[in-house]
């Protein structure tokens, strides 16, 4: 085994070195004007208009994170933004899970009808109206339910988790069938932890389509208190840029509506960027195929 | 007669032996049933004159039934939009598809298991900036006292308005599109890749296999399925590309070069009054032109032998 | 409540509600839903309320109907005579809205978009100019040559001579000075035409293109939304904005800029008062109003009742004074000359300020009509005399000698019908065009192709208009 893994490590190649280069100049187009976000989010408006092409704030300033966060009710939306994010992505992956799950499967009547008839749905909508009214008639408007129910399932998530259960090797399956184990358990024990890159990836996609959701929200939710941060933000950015009719913002005192956005990008990020790792384990190659194996 | 009690028979048994099967399709459909299918009635608003007073189906039939049709195709703003959306559409698949299985190959190559963490989490940070930052992100760098610009005039070049190109818009929202979503689209393929048995690698280094080839024969067929599928996907949403994205990022001095039907809709029929039945039926035939798209890149990737969506 | 005003008003009238908040920036799709699915709250306070929407849904009967006879709230009726809006938003003879007046200031007929320059910029040039100055279209022309050619701030390539509170996308506008009926209809030998055709459209482009084509304007300002143009000017980079400045806009940008700019003082700000080439002071009349309240069509007459006595009794001066102020005696003492002296700064009324609960009680106040009232209370500390007086008052009263005055056309704002309707996106659209005409190099061309364009339709819409207002 040793000595397999010594056999791997091979002299470094041109190849090596041009895909290195290549990766980090893409590294780097993608990141400067990232960057100048950044830099934004900490400039006076002064600054951003008089001075405007700068890689350094001269007078760096917190102010833009203080508008966000002082004299709104930042923590009580960020809670609310975790409560229907994980809730949120529990519900969502069950129903696309188990679907996905069915619909991968082959030789059973109907399967192409459920299938179409999922699909069908990415294409063919009531529109607004009627799903307000929907909503409205299961009675859950201005609960947090609103939020966590309606806009759970994405069929183009489920699509793709369907292609991967569909990849893989019938062999394993049809051994644990022959030992005796219920669909169940073959779905628990079995496919489930072959598809995790998948899955974590799915998780990544629907957190983050929650994290960032406000449209809903604004839509059902009357009721402030509920509201998610998305909402909150926006809310906090248009009183600051918007002139409503003659009467000036309310805020009392200045603030800068451009760096505001920026300052919002990062406070909405932040909390991804730190749970991204976590999902990101579970991108690295071969882990369940081996442990499977083994 | 016999016959076909018979087929009934077995039908129901292969129905009885795959209950389970049913089982897990049951929350999806439930939920299919209940938040898309049952609000599915809206569509008839594109046939009808909608009165709030009477609600959508009480609403009365347009006269003649195909008035927002009509109307809409007679407009000569629709078709120019219409086929705007159409060219654009393709431009947005051919340059936003192949940037994320690139990246993703390029990634899986990479020797510095540690850096390639760094590089695939940095190359995701765009995803997260929204159209109206990168709207303004477009200004500071492309204005004629943006970034770019001085860069030009420190070459001893003359200052070019990027902005009002006509030409120079359309290249523009396609490479804003790749450069925000290529690394996020990137993460499927890197997902697919990861389900890759390793001893695959190892059987063909075995048999001196070199990279090019273990990339043509083993990363590539791992995720080719799903290439396929994201392709033909895209193909399924061609009409539906960069609505937020033109808002944000398009002038009124452009504007005429980057109109597609989502904005048509919402720039001719939002700003004053909503036209109900007109949108719905500018929608319905958004959809079906999708609808048609996904079925046919479904029906030749078969032709191909893939496995489709559908 | 934590705020002890609303609170009285809430003991007071024996009253009690939850705010159900419509978020700003999808405030259409939100209102269209709930009204489309007739889910409106009892009572519907709103910004923006657009009027052929509001024609609509009063016919379909959203809206419960305000009573004719007012009687029982003075105040209330008081205004319903002093504003003409009112009879307008009659739908079948009955009000179902009750319009916010606009900034209730005494200059209410004229529009507030008036030119604010850099007065310390002049002096450093030479110029002894009065707060507000008045010139001609030529001499402004000059002075934004001068500035450029000057840079009294020293600003190199930075400096803007003219800018506009949205950039290019107020050019049109601007266009009003010499074609008032750019983005409308015009009357001509007793029928409606479409106004852009009109030879005043093209001289409008040249004007604009002139300064443009000489660096005076903000370059890449078509880009602008959200009031940028404005915000360059309050950073220091413009000499001279075209904006809407009403007295509480004014009065916020001053203080801004005061905070904003090293050294800058209030008496730093000028307003010009520009004649055009008639000798005249181009205006146009100001829409009187841009919000409402409005009851549900479920709402139960003794809400109704109560919110309309809140209302009237809101609008008492003693209760403007209040809200204005905060509570009398704590936050606040007048003296016997009528001077009100604040016991606290600006900052404290801030989000997150210990008064805070004064900026968000004025938010009850504006669920009814009463926005800018405060600022001409007698001694009012929060305006300032050299503004108010000196500024706004001098330039309104400047332009009342010598105006060239477009009233609004109620009648034909608040007319819908199929075609016009449709024609309204067109009406829209005419700064987006304006502006690819300003910056071409053929601007003719460029016009009167979006002329063409659009000439079949604005005579449909025409035709459906003089068939009512034709003579």
């Amino acid at each position: 085994m040793a000595q397999k893994v010594k056999k791997k490590r091979k002299p470094i190649k041109v190849f090596d070195i041009v895909s290195f280069c290549i990766l980090t100049l893409l590294m780097l187009i993608v990141l400067i004007p990232f960057y100048l976000t950044i830099i934004q989010s900490f400039m006076t408006q002064q600054e951003y208009i008089m001075n405007s092409n700068t890689f350094w704030p001269t007078k760096p300033t917190l102010g833009n994170y203080r508008d966000i966060f002082v004299g709104s009710t930042m923590v009580r939306s960020f809670g609310n933004s975790v409560f229907y994010t994980v809730f949120g992505v529990i519900f969502s992956m069950f129903i696309t899970t188990t679907l996905a799950y069915g619909l991968a499967k082959k030789g059973y009547p109907g399967r192409s009808f459920f299938q179409n008839l999922a699909i069908f749905t990415m294409y063919f909508g009531g529109g607004l109206i009627p799903f307000f009214l929907l909503v409205k008639q299961l009675g859950i408007i201005n609960t947090r339910w609103a939020i966590i129910l309606p806009s759970a399932f994405s069929v183009f998530n489920m699509i793709i988790l369907r292609n991967f259960f569909e990849q893989l090797p019938p062999d394993l399956e049809e051994a644990a069938t022959l030992d005796g184990a219920g669909p169940l358990r073959v779905f628990w024990t079995i496919d489930l932890p072959l598809v995790k890159p998948a899955l974590a990836t799915l998780v990544l996609f629907y957190a983050v389509g929650r994290w960032n959701e406000w449209f809903y929200a604004s839509l059902f939710l009357g009721n402030a208190k509920l509201w998610p941060m998305q909402l909150e933000l926006r809310q906090i950015l248009w009183s600051s840029s918007e002139i409503v009719g003659n009467i000036p913002p309310e805020a009392g005192r200045p603030s800068f509506s451009e760096g505001l956005k920026a300052a919002a990008v990062m406070v909405t990020m932040l909390p991804i960027m730190l749970v991204y790792p976590f999902l990101q384990r579970y991108f690295v190659k071969g882990v369940m195929i081996g442990a499977i194996k083994s | 007669m016999t016959l076909i009690r018979v087929e009934k028979k077995t039908v129901w048994k292969r129905i009885k032996k795959n209950k389970w099967i049913y089982l897990f399709l049951l929350p999806g459909i439930v939920y299919l049933l209940l938040f898309s299918y049952v609000p599915m009635y809206g569509l008839t608003l594109a046939f009808k004159d909608f009165k709030i007073s009477a609600g959508i189906l009480a609403s009365p039939w347009s006269d003649p039934i195909y008035k927002n049709f009509v109307t809409m195709f007679g407009r000569e703003a629709f078709w120019k939009a219409f086929f705007n959306t159409f060219r654009m559409g393709f431009w947005y698949i051919i340059t936003g598809f192949p940037g994320p299985i690139i990246l993703a190959l390029l990634l899986n190559e990479l020797r510095a298991k540690r850096y390639k963490k760094v590089l695939q989490t940095a190359f995701t940070f765009p995803n997260f900036l929204s159209w109206v930052i990168i709207g303004g992100l477009m200004t500071t760098l492309f204005s004629s006292e943006g970034f770019v610009n001085m860069l030009i005039r420190m070459c001893g070049g003359e200052t070019y308005n990027f902005l009002t190109d006509n030409n120079l818009i359309r290249p523009l929202l396609y490479a804003s599109n790749v450069w925000k979503s290529v690394g996020w689209n990137a993460i499927l393929y890197l997902a697919a890749m990861a389900g890759i048995s390793p001893e695959l690698y190892e059987a063909a280094e075995v048999d001196g296999a070199n990279r090019f080839h273990k990339m043509l024969y083993i990363t590539w067929p791992g995720i080719k399925s799903t290439a396929v599928i994201l392709l033909i996907l895209a193909f399924g949403g061609i009409m539906n590309n960069g609505f937020d994205q033109i808002l944000n990022m398009v002038n009124p001095v452009v504007q005429d070069a980057a109109e597609t039907m989502d904005t048509y809709i919402y720039r001719k029929t939002f700003q004053d009054k909503p036209n109900y039945g007109f949108s719905t039926a500018m929608g319905l035939a958004k959809s079906v032109i999708n609808f048609v798209f996904l079925l046919a890149a479904n029906k030749i990737a078969k032709l191909f032998g893939e496995g489709g969506v559908m | 409540m934590d705020y002890p005003l609303v609170a009285e008003a809430c003991e007071k009238f024996n009253i009690d509600f939850t705010v159900q908040l419509v978020a700003w920036d999808n405030w259409d799709d939100v209102t269209r839903t709930l009204a489309a699915t007739d889910s409106f709250p009892e009572v519907i306070a709103w910004y923006n309320l657009n009027y052929t929407e509001y024609v609509e849904w009063a016919q379909e009967g959203i809206f419960k109907a305000i009573p004719d006879d007012l009687s029982a709230y003075p105040n209330l009726e008081a205004l319903t005579e002093k504003y003409t809006i009112f009879d307008k938003l009659l739908v079948d003879g009955n009000l179902y809205a009750f319009p916010k007046i606009k900034n209730n200031n005494p200059y209410n007929e004229y529009d507030s978009y008036m030119f604010a320059y850099r007065r310390d910029w002049a002096n450093a040039m030479g110029l002894d100019y009065a707060p507000v100055q008045e010139l001609t279209w030529d001499e402004f022309k000059e002075y934004l040559r001068k500035v450029k050619e000057e840079d009294p701030g020293q600003l190199g390539d930075k400096l803007i001579p003219f800018d506009f509170e949205n950039g290019g996308n107020s050019w049109c506008g601007f266009a009003r000075k010499w074609n008032p009926y750019i983005s409308s209809y015009k009357m001509v030998d007793g029928q409606y035409v479409w106004g852009a055709p009109d030879q005043t459209s093209m001289e409008a482009i040249l004007e604009i293109k002139e300064l443009y084509d000489e660096g005076l304007l903000a370059t890449d300002s078509y880009t602008d939304a959200n009031n940028a143009g404005k915000e360059r000017f309050m950073a220091g980079r413009s000499a001279v904005i075209y904006s809407n400045l009403g007295p509480s806009i004014l009065q916020d940008t001053v203080n801004q800029m005061v905070s904003t700019i090293d050294g800058f003082k209030e008496e730093d700000l000028g307003l010009f008062t520009v004649k055009m080439d008639d000798g005249k002071y181009a205006v146009s009349q100001m829409d009187e109003w841009w919000g409402s309240f409005a009851f549900d069509n479920d709402c139960p007459d003794e809400v109704m009742e109560r919110w309309l006595a809140v209302g009237n009794w809101l609008l008492e001066q003693e209760q403007i004074e209040k809200y204005a102020y905060g509570v009398e005696g704590e936050d606040w003492t007048k003296d016997a000359d009528g001077n009100v002296t604040l016991n606290y700064t600006a900052e404290e009324t801030a989000a997150g300020g210990d008064k805070e609960y004064i900026t968000n009680q004025r938010a009850f106040q504006k669920y009814f009509i009463l926005e800018g009232l405060d600022l001409f209370l007698e001694g009012n500390p929060n305006a300032s005399d050299y503004v108010i007086n000196d500024l706004f008052k001098t330039n309104m009263e400047t332009w009342e000698i010598n105006p060239n005055y477009t009233p609004s056309n109620y009648d034909l704002t608040y007319f819908s019908s199929p075609e016009k309707d449709a024609f309204a996106s067109v009406l829209n659209s005419t700064s987006d065009d304006f502006i690819q005409a300003v910056i071409s190099d053929d601007p003719e061309t460029v016009w009167n192709q979006f002329i063409d364009e659009n000439v079949e339709q604005a005579e449909r819409a025409c035709e459906e208009v003089n068939e009512v207002f034709g003579e």
